[in-house]
């Protein structure tokens, strides 16, 4: 595969300046001072031939601050491109900066520039030492979201960050406030003009003319002080051998331009014929080589001859100190280019395209074969660079290409339809990617490659997932990618894991997220690997797997020690789920909201859910009722913000399920129904936790034959696929289900069955879930669970204290019954006892204290202490 | 905005070897030593794409005017090609 994945130096280097050219000391003297007062922003605009870069350079190097140079194109138009390219630019001179995007950079699923910006930023501002950061020819950037990344990087620099910015026009950034606070210094074309003395100083150093007082003068009139322009005259004046500038100084009049191209056909005049051939034909490279321009002009010499030219000081800049590549000043080139025909530019272009495949420079060689108008060579070259475009996340470059291409090409060629619907399923666009699959269904398949059929079947796996037949799809799709680069099989490996656990088969689907896993940590593609590893670890749970799950949760924590990349933090969600699943309450919701905060950083917002949900019920357990709707109330600004409609449903489901374990009945009965109506998606499939809670409304609301069918085909398919942790769970909402309907020795045979599968691995949120369960069935649960048994501790009850059965006898008035454990605590509230009294009374921890005394307020229906005490003395609940 | 015929007015005399870079605008040399282009703008993103071509060859700016159909060709000077 060709890889676009190169970065070329010569952007990150500044423009070498000639020797002789002249220092410009009144100019470093401004921006010295404007840094002495502690200037920050260096705003440099102006148009093409003030010298704008030249200054920039000079200034880099003699500065002792080390500088970060980046000269801007067009084509870094591509948010991920343009973050690849910062972050090289800074790394040249610290090579530590920018650790924290490793695995983030450079990939699909790379998170918005402006993420990626903050990130950097963090990492700027730790840095304490001085840094200086060219944006050369910042007007060629506008994306808007790299323009809102660098409004951020504008806003939030560090002192010790110095930003020049040059452009041609001023930048499309807010810089009020910099200017207001006196920290932006801008050089505009005013004062980029030469002086006299400047002038004479030019052109005696670049040139050796001298000039009399008088034409200088005139010169500088007609020129404005334009650096371009005044070099021309020097040229022009050293090319003829003589020192009269006669027509510029008497006759020429009108604009500076006139000025410019009369002097330009002075010069023009003077070169060789071999010169000016040379020079046509190569006007129109973006970059000059030897090797590129011998190509193009079927010449041997042109290494020599762009030497010449520098010696010559025929507006060549080298790019880089080694002499081999040079651009033409862009003013120079575009008189240039009105000398050639558009069959010169035309020919020049293919060949370049030609010679830039050949040296894996493909960015460049499109863009050499789309100025040609090579549609074919173009779409050759586009197909070829595509699966590494797509690899390397630059999916606006891709597309943008593709849709170069003339319409009848680019709807013909079944590659880019695929591509194209790859991308617009990345960034989110689901019509239009589905319309591009649609159109796929068309072609023959015989036009694709093994990769190029693992690339489309597993993106109709994506499309079909939940569906039957999206696992054979995504086999296909796996076995297509078998000898395809790491990138490749992980993502069909990803599309049958989400195939698998879509449908419930989540033994194979962790096996197949494991395979992703390791090959994908292996292959250094970090976000993807914590990905596969946060969707292992949830359905190792679902099969009961707890053990496993958090030993690799463990190791890739600290595989990851020394590792500063925030993605560490990713594997913290995973494992506060692990600790969720063994009603660890306090380390899940420490680990969760690391793994939350993490997410909500980098906005992985898809990944989020199953942690926010664990973490606000582990705050609720917790007896943190307020902090837990935070959460909830956060998570929910979030999905409303992305437009995830599924995970505002998810969320408010969330918030019925936290009424619920506080018993407010109403509102979650009310919800069931809009449950049923607008969720009715999340609804479907294997059991979540959405479905849970709406087992827990119609066990509450007493459509209890509904919700034992329900509970029964899931759990039949779950001991199908040997979910044995779904399997738990939907086995004590039965037995929660059977005391509710009286049978309470039914009730004991769900329990047991659930224990018997929980136990081994500790999963006791199955449970913990299932409080009432537990305070009626003490007595057989004493008789399941070995005293030494840690659910003992989870559950705050001592196996060897002599509990008698169920005293409590049934109150009418409350829609859920209090637990023995819960009238316990009522007495003692009663008695006037803190929960840190109560707490050490009943040897549990003052969180399982607070946690029942919220469960105590929530089925009595107040919100305070005494309230309870009065409420629990009317209901004769306790004397 | 809606497309429409408009009035760029360039400071001095555009030189004949850029005329290319305006192709589709009409080229008037004004009595008062400016040049107008002027044309059929289909939308912003070409106005734009005018005003960069005239930022890159350094022109200078004078006016963008739209311009109303009758009023057309009624400057001085002759129309150049």
């Amino acid at each position: 595969m060709v890889s676009p994945n190169v970065l070329l130096r010569t952007k990150l280097h500044p423009p070498v300046n000639r020797p002789q050219l002249v220092n410009r000391p009144a100019l470093h003297r401004v921006l010295d001072e404007g840094l002495m007062r502690g200037q920050r922003i260096f705003l440099i605009v102006a148009p093409p031939g003030y010298g704008k870069s030249t200054i920039a350079a000079m200034w880099a190097r003699d500065t002792a601050t080390p500088t970060a140079w980046l000269s801007l194109d067009q084509h870094d138009n591509d948010p991920v491109r343009f973050m690849a390219y910062l972050t090289a630019a800074l790394q040249a001179v610290h090579p530590d900066l920018g650790q924290t995007l490793q695995g983030m950079l450079r990939s699909p699923q790379a998170p918005a520039c402006e993420v990626l910006m903050s990130l950097l930023l963090e990492e700027l501002i730790e840095l304490d030492e001085e840094v200086m950061l060219v944006l050369d020819d910042l007007h060629q950037i506008d994306n808007p979201g790299i323009l809102t990344a660098l409004q951020l990087l504008v806003d939030q620099a560090p002192p010790e960050l110095r930003l020049v910015l040059v452009s041609r026009e001023d930048p499309a950034l807010r810089l009020a406030r910099w200017k207001a606070r006196g920290l932006l210094m801008e050089l505009r074309l005013h004062d980029l003009r030469f002086a006299k003395c400047e002038a004479k100083a030019f052109l005696e150093a670049s040139m050796g003319v001298t000039l009399p007082e008088q034409q200088l003068d005139a010169l500088l009139e007609r020129t404005e002080g334009w650096a371009a322009g005044l070099q021309l005259a020097a040229l022009s004046l050293h090319s003829k051998g003589s020192s009269s500038l006669e027509p510029v100084t008497t006759t020429l009049r009108g604009n500076t331009r006139l000025v410019m191209d009369y002097l330009l056909e002075e010069v023009w005049a003077q070169l060789s014929e071999e010169l000016r051939g040379f020079l046509v034909m190569t006007s129109c490279l973006s970059r000059l080589s030897g090797p590129l321009c011998n190509a193009v002009t079927g010449r041997s010499n042109c290494q020599q001859l762009l030497e010449q030219l520098w010696r010559d000081n025929l507006f060549v800049i080298p790019l880089d100190e080694r002499g081999v590549w040079y651009r033409y000043h862009h003013l120079f080139a575009d008189f240039l280019q009105t000398e050639a025909t558009a069959e010169q530019s035309k020919a020049t272009y293919t060949l370049a395209a030609e010679w830039c495949r050949s040296a894996g420079l493909p960015t460049e060689a499109i863009t050499y074969a789309f100025s040609a108008g090579d549609y074919p060579l173009a779409e050759n070259i586009l197909t070829e660079i595509a699966p590494g475009l797509l690899e390397q996340g630059e999916l606006v470059s891709l597309l943008r290409w593709i849709d170069m291409l003339p319409p009848d090409r680019r709807m013909r060629n079944p590659l880019l339809i695929l591509f194209a619907a790859w991308c617009h399923f990345l960034t989110g666009h689901m019509t239009q990617a589905g319309q591009a699959l649609q159109a796929l269904a068309h072609c023959e398949p015989t036009q694709l490659t093994p990769l190029h059929q693992g690339l489309l079947k597993s993106l109709q796996t994506l499309f079909d997932t939940g569906t039957a037949q999206a696992i054979p799809l995504a086999e296909a799709a796996v076995a297509a990618m078998e000898h395809q680069p790491a990138f490749f099989r992980v993502a069909a490996l990803l599309s049958l894991g989400q195939a698998r656990a879509a449908l419930g088969q989540a033994g194979q689907a962790s096996t197949v997220f494991h395979e992703a896993y390791l090959l994908a940590e292996d292959s250094g593609h970090q976000l993807t690997a914590v990905t596969a590893l946060a969707n292992l670890v949830s359905n190792l749970l679902r099969t009961g797997k707890r053990l496993q799950a958090l030993q690799l949760c463990q190791t890739a924590i600290e595989r990851k020690a020394a590792d500063p990349s925030p993605l560490t933090e990713v594997v913290y969600l995973a494992l506060g789920l692990v600790h969720y699943a063994g009603a660890d309450w306090q380390a899940a919701s420490e680990c969760l909201r690391r793994g939350v905060a993490v997410c909500q950083r980098l906005s992985l917002v898809r990944m989020m859910g199953p942690g926010e949900w664990a973490l606000a019920i582990s705050l609720e357990r917790l007896g943190q009722s307020r902090q837990a709707d935070q959460v909830v109330q956060a998570a929910d600004e979030i999905a409303r913000r992305y437009g995830l409609e599924y995970a505002v449903a998810y969320f408010q489901t969330l918030q019925a399920e936290l009424r619920l374990l506080r018993g407010e009945t109403a509102f979650a009965k009310d919800w069931a129904g809009l449950l049923e109506a607008k969720a009715g998606r999340l609804l479907q499939g294997a059991v979540n936790y959405v479905h849970y809670t709406y087992f827990r409304v119609l066990v509450v609301s007493g459509e209890t034959d509904k919700a034992r069918n329900l509970l029964n085909q899931h759990a039949d398919s779950a001991r199908k696929d040997a979910r044995s942790g779904d399997l738990a769970n939907l086995e004590m909402y039965l037995a929660w289900l059977e005391l509710r309907t009286g049978d309470k020795s039914q009730a004991e045979q769900h329990l047991k069955t659930a224990l018997h599968l929980v136990q081994p691995e500790a999963s006791w949120q199955t449970m913990l879930e299932q409080t009432e369960v537990l305070s009626v069935c003490r007595e057989s649960l004493q008789s399941f669970v070995p005293a030494g048994s840690t659910l003992w501790g989870k559950i705050g009850l001592q196996p060897s204290c002599d509990v008698s059965p169920s005293q409590s006898t049934a109150h009418p008035d409350l829609p859920e019954q209090l637990s023995d454990r819960e009238v316990e605590i009522l007495r003692l509230i009663a008695a006037g006892h803190s929960n840190q009294q109560i707490a050490e009374q009943l040897f549990i921890t003052v969180g399982t204290t607070k946690w029942h005394t919220t469960n105590i307020y929530g089925k009595l229906g107040v919100s305070r202490r005494t309230q309870a005490v009065e409420q629990a003395r009317q209901l004769h609940i306790i004397d | 905005m809606q497309s429409g015929t408009y009035t760029i007015t360039v400071k001095g005399k555009i030189p004949e070897r850029w005329l290319g870079w305006f192709d589709g605008l009409t080229v008037i040399y004004r009595d008062d030593g400016n040049t107008d282009l002027q044309g059929f703008i289909i939308d912003q993103a070409a106005l734009f794409g005018y005003l960069a071509k005239l930022r890159n060859l350094a022109l200078e700016l004078v006016a963008v005017m739209p311009v109303k159909c009758e009023t057309i060709r009624e400057h001085g000077g002759e129309p150049h090609v």
